[in-house]
C-alpha cells in the first residue's frame, strides 16, 4: 500500500513542478566538479570480490579494474564488447585450457603499490585457494562460476600470468568480467595485509580511476579522480581519465525523495526512478537514460507440483500474461516484454523469439484439456523491493489479474527483500507453486545457472527443480564449446528448449532508466546493469 | 527526592531486562535465514552450517541470548552481519543524529504547543481555541511521511527556502548553520504530532486546574490574571504535561523513521529500517535497545521532575 503511495507522490511531485527546459547546447567537454548520485539502497560493504548486489558493484567498479573489462563508454551496440582491462592482451591455447594474460606495465595501486602476475595470483587465490591465508568465503561463493574450472595457476614471468584450466570453459572470459554477486576485479594485498577480510571492505584499495576517500554509513560515499589511473598515460578514449574530480553516491531510500532531491539541484543522477515520473521529468527539462539491459524480471514455476507437472499448464500460464501491455501502461516503457529467458545486452538473444504471445483463449483452451482442468488455489511468493524488482507488487498484481480471467486462482504472497532471497535460495517449497526473481547476465552461461539440473536448489539457483536431460545435455555441451558463434547457439538453443517446457515466465526485462539533471552530460547509456562515469561531465 | 530517584532507579533495571528479553526473542521469530542471505547464490548446506557457526547461531537460544547481554553489559554491542562493521560505530553516530532531530522536534512541540494550549484553555470556544483544535486534529491525524512530502514540496521544491533531503550540503563543508538549514523541515514534520498532543493536554489539563475553587478564589481576591494563570494554574496543571512530554520524547526516538526515511536523515530510525531490510540481526537488536534505554530513561527524568513538581508523589 505505502509503495504505492509514494509512487503516487511522486507523480504528484513530478507533474507539479515548472522546471525550466533548457538544453545544453553541445559544447566541449569540461573537467570538474563533483557528481552526486542518488542510489536506491546503500551499499554493501566495498569488498569488490565478495560483495553483493547490482548497487555496490556500481560504486566498487569505479575504484576496481578486472584482467579484462566491458567497454561501457559507447551505447551503441548489443552487446558490450570485452576490451583488455589490467592485462593489455591475452591469449587462448587451442584446445581451450591455458589462458595467458600479458599484464600491463607500471600500473599502481592507489596506495602507491606496484601491479604484478604476483598480485594477480594472490587474487585469484583469495576467491578460489581454500588453503590460502587470503581465501575468503564469501568471494569464493560469489566468484566461484569464473573459477569453476580453474586448475593451476602458473607465473610466466612479473608481468605474464597463465591460468590453466581441467577443461575447456567457453563462457570464462564472460565470467571474468561479469560483476554482480562479487566480481573478480583485482585489490591490494598490501592493504589487504593492513586490514584482513574483515576490515578491507572498509578501507577499498584498487587501480581504478577513481580512488576510495571516505564513507559515511546512510549518509555517503565518497570517490576522488586517481590521478596516477593507468589509464591516462593511454590515447584510447575507452581508458580515458574521468572528467569529474569527484563522485558522491547517497543512499536514499525513498522514490520520491530522490526525484525532488534532482528537481532541487542536490544531486545530479538518480537511479530507480519510480516509471510514472519518467515521462514528467522527461517534460521538465530533465534527462532520461534508458535502453536493453541484461535483465530480466521472471517467475520460475515448481516442476514438482500436481499441476504444474503438466506441460499444458504451464504454457497456459506463459500465454496468459499480456507482457506488453504491462510493460506500455504499468511500467510506462520503462520496460520491455520478455518472452524468453535471455535478455537484451546479451549474444544469444534474438528479440523475434515470441513462443507465448498475449492470448487468454488459448490459455483458457490449454487449461481445459489439461490433465488440471479445474486448478487449485496457486500461491505466487513475490518481494516487495529490493534490487532491479522495479514495482513488484504492481507487476504481480497485474499478473495476477491475467491469470485469474484465464481460469486461474492466484494467490499472492508478499515478503521483503532480504527474507524472500532466504526462502528462494531453498527453492520452492511444496505448498508453493511460483517464485519471482529479478537477475540477468550478458553472457549466455545464464541459462546454465537457472536452467541445468545439477544446479538445483539448495546450493544452486535452479529453484524450480527444472530437469531435461535435452537441456542439460545442451548446456554441457555449450560450457565446452571454445567457438563464440556456436557457443551462443547453442544457449539459444536452450532457451527455446526451456520455453518449449515452459518450466519459466518471463515478464518483463528493464530498461534500467536513470534520471539525469539538465547540467549531467556525456552520459553512456550501455546494455548493462552498471556505468562507466568516466564518460560524464558537468555543464555548469 | 533522592530516595525517590533512587527507587525509581532501581525499578527501571527489570524493565530494561524485559524489553532485552522481547527484543531479542522477537528478532527470532522473523521468518528467513540469515546464513543463507549472506552466501548468496552458491549457498551449499555446508557452507550455510559453517557460517551459522561461526555467527553462534547453531547454539541454543539461551545461550546465544546469554552471550549477546553479556557482551552488551560489557559494551560490546557485536558486529553487523551485512556491513561488516561493529555496531557500535553504526549506532552511536546515528543515535546522535537522531538526538538533534528528536531533540529539535520537541523543542517546537513545547515551544508551540504549551503558549497555544494555554491560550485554548483561558480563552476556551474562542477563535484561537477553535484554529488550534483543527490544527491539533490534523496535526495528530495526518501521517507523517504524508505531511513530510507535502512540506517537501512547498518549502523545498517550490519556494525553495530550504533542502529537501540530507542532513548536511553535500557539495559544501557543512557547519551549523547548513545543520539548521537542513533541519527546519523534517524537525517541523516530526513535530506535528507530539505538537497535536501537547496542546491538547496542556489545553484540558489547564481547564480542569481554572474551574477549581482556589483559581475562582484568587480571581476574586483581584489577583492579575497573568499571575492566577502562570503562577498558579499553570504549577498544577504541570504534572501530567511533564509526564505526556517524557512519552512523547520517548516515543520521538523511535518516531523518527518516517521523517528520516523521506528526509534520507542518516538517524537512528534509517539505520534500523535498513538493517531490518537486510536482516542484520545484532544492528536491530543494538538500535533497538538503544532506543529502548533512552525510552526508558526519558520516562524516568520525566517522572522524577513531577515528583518535584508534586510533593504528594513524593510522600506515597
Amino acid at each position: 500500500m505505502r509503495a504505492r503511495n509514494i509512487g503516487m507522490y511522486a507523480l504528484l511531485l513530478a507533474t507539479a513542478i515548472g522546471w525550466p527546459a533548457t538544453s545544453p547546447q553541445a559544447e566541449e567537454a569540461k573537467r570538474g566538479g563533483t557528481l552526486v548520485v542518488a542510489m536506491d539502497a546503500e551499499a554493501d560493504f566495498l569488498d569488490n570480490q565478495a560483495a553483493g548486489g547490482w548497487i555496490t558493484w556500481r560504486v566498487n567498479r569505479n575504484m576496481f579494474d578486472t584482467l579484462l573489462m566491458e567497454d561501457l563508454t559507447v551505447s551503441d551496440v548489443d552487446v558490450p564488447q570485452i576490451i583488455p582491462g589490467l592485462a593489455e592482451r591475452w591469449e587462448v591455447s587451442e584446445d581451450g585450457l591455458e589462458y595467458t594474460f600479458f599484464l600491463r606495465k607500471g600500473v599502481k595501486f592507489h596506495d602507491g603499490t606496484e601491479f604484478t602476475a604476483e598480485t594477480v595470483e594472490w587474487n585469484i587465490r583469495r576467491m578460489w585457494d581454500e588453503s590460502a591465508p587470503q581465501y575468503s568465503a564469501k568471494a569464493a561463493s560469489c566468484t566461484g562460476f569464473s573459477w569453476q574450472a580453474l586448475k593451476e595457476i602458473e607465473i610466466v614471468d612479473t608481468y605474464t600470468i597463465k591460468l590453466i584450466q581441467e577443461r575447456p570453459f567457453g563462457e570464462f572470459i564472460g565470467k571474468l568480467v561479469d560483476g554482480g554477486c562479487g566480481n573478480t576485479s583485482l585489490m591490494s594485498p598490501a592493504n589487504w595485509e593492513k586490514w584482513g577480510n574483515d576490515e578491507v571492505g572498509e578501507h577499498p584499495v584498487g587501480t581504478g580511476p577513481f580512488k576510495f576517500v571516505e564513507r559515511v554509513r546512510g549518509e555517503k560515499i565518497v570517490l576522488e579522480r586517481f590521478e596516477d589511473y593507468w589509464g591516462n598515460k593511454l590515447e584510447d578514449p575507452r581508458y580515458k581519465a574521468p572528467y569529474v574530480d569527484r563522485i558522491i553516491f547517497r543512499p536514499m531510500t525513498d522514490p520520491a525523495t530522490r526525484v525532488a532531491a534532482l528537481q532541487a539541484g542536490e544531486v545530479d543522477v538518480v537511479w530507480s526512478p519510480p516509471p510514472d515520473s519518467l515521462k514528467p521529468m522527461k517534460a521538465a527539462g530533465f534527462k532520461v537514460a534508458s535502453g536493453p539491459t541484461p535483465h530480466i524480471i521472471y517467475m520460475t514455476l515448481n516442476m514438482r507440483e500436481k499441476c504444474l507437472e503438466d506441460v499444458n499448464i504451464r504454457q497456459a500460464i506463459n500465454y496468459a500474461i499480456d507482457r506488453a501491455g504491462m510493460a506500455k501502461t504499468l511500467l510506462q516503457g520503462a520496460a520491455r516484454p520478455a518472452y524468453g529467458m535471455i535478455a537484451p545486452g546479451s549474444p544469444s538473444f534474438d528479440p523475434e523469439f515470441v513462443p507465448y504471445p498475449y492470448d487468454p483463449a488459448k490459455a483458457k483452451q490449454l487449461i481445459a484439456s489439461s490433465t488440471c482442468p479445474e486448478p487449485p488455489e496457486m500461491n505466487l511468493l513475490v518481494p516487495t523491493g529490493g534490487s532491479g524488482n522495479m514495482v513488484p507488487l504492481p507487476i504481480a498484481e497485474w499478473m495476477q489479474r491475467n491469470l485469474n480471467e484465464a481460469g486461474f486462482n492466484v494467490k499472492l504472497e508478499t515478503y521483503e527483500w532480504q527474507t524472500y532471497l532466504s526462502f528462494w535460495w531453498k527453492g520452492i517449497q511444496e505448498d508453493q507453486h511460483a517464485y519471482w526473481m529479478s537477475w540477468g547476465m550478458t553472457t549466455p552461461f545464464w541459462m546454465e545457472v537457472f536452467a541445468h539440473s545439477k544446479w538445483q536448489a539448495p546450493g544452486g539457483s535452479n529453484v524450480g527443480w527444472y530437469d531435461s536431460n535435452q537441456a542439460d545435455a545442451l548446456l554441457d555441451q555449450a560450457l565446452l564449446e571454445m567457438d563464440d558463434a556456436k557457443r551462443h547457439e547453442l544457449y539459444a538453443k536452450v532457451n527455446e528448449i526451456v520455453m518449449s517446457d515452459a518450466s519459466q515466465v518471463p515478464l518483463v526485462h528493464s530498461d534500467t532508466p536513470v534520471l539525469l539533471g539538465p547540467n549531467v552530460e556525456g552520459y553512456v547509456h550501455a546494455p548493462q546493469n552498471w556505468m562507466d562515469f568516466r564518460t560524464v561531465w558537468l555543464n555548469n | 527526592m533522592g530516595k525517590y530517584a533512587l527507587n525509581r532507579l532501581i525499578a527501571v533495571l527489570p524493565i530494561l531486562f524485559g524489553v532485552s528479553i522481547v527484543i531479542f526473542l522477537f528478532l527470532q521469530l522473523v521468518p528467513g535465514d540469515v546464513a543463507a542471505t549472506l552466501l548468496g547464490p552458491r549457498a551449499t548446506a555446508e557452507k550455510v552450517a559453517a557460517i551459522r557457526a561461526e555467527l553462534g547461531l547453531d547454539r541454543p537460544i539461551h545461550e546465544q541470548y546469554w552471550s549477546w547481554l553479556t557482551s552488551m553489559l560489557q559494551g560490546d554491542m557485536g558486529r553487523s552481519i551485512a556491513l561488516q562493521v561493529p555496531v557500535a560505530d553504526l549506532v552511536l553516530p546515528k543515535f546522535l543524529n537522531t538526538l538533534i532531530l528528536a531533540g529539535a522536534s520537541l523543542l517546537i512541540a513545547i515551544a508551540i504547543g504549551l503558549p497555544l494550549g494555554i491560550l485554548s484553555a483561558v480563552r476556551q470556544y474562542s477563535f484561537v481555541d477553535r484554529i488550534s483544535t483543527v490544527f491539533a486534529v490534523i496535526g495528530a491525524a495526518a501521517p507523517t511521511f504524508w505531511l513530510a512530502l507535502v512540506l517537501m514540496y512547498i518549502f523545498a521544491l517550490e519556494l525553495r527556502w530550504f533542502p529537501t533531503s540530507g542532513m548536511t550540503s553535500i557539495r559544501g563543508d557543512g557547519g551549523p548553520l547548513d545543520l539548521l538549514h537542513h533541519l527546519v523541515l523534517p524537525a517541523v514534520a516530526t513535530a506535528a504530532i507530539p505538537l497535536a498532543v501537547i496542546t491538547r493536554l496542556v489545553r484540558s489539563s489547564m481547564l480542569e486546574v481554572i474551574r477549581r475553587d482556589y483559581i475562582t478564589a484568587l480571581r476574586a481576591k483581584g489577583m492579575p490574571q497573568a499571575n492566577v494563570i502562570y503562577k498558579h494554574a499553570l504549577r498544577n496543571a504541570l504534572p501530567p504535561i511533564v509526564s505526556i512530554t517524557g512519552l512523547q520524547a520517548g516515543f520521538l526516538l523511535g518516531g523518527t523513521l518516517f521523517t528520516e526515511v523521506i528526509f534520507s536523515w542518516p538517524g537512528i530510525g534509517l539505520q534500523l529500517y535498513n538493517a531490518i531490510l537486510a536482516r542484520d540481526v545484532p544492528v536491530v537488536q543494538g538500535a533497538m535497545l538503544f532506543i529502548a534505554f533512552f525510552f526508558v530513561l526519558l520516562n524516568l527524568l520525566a517522572d522524577i521532575i513531577v515528583a518535584y513538581l508534586n510533593p504528594k508523589l513524593r510522600a506515597h
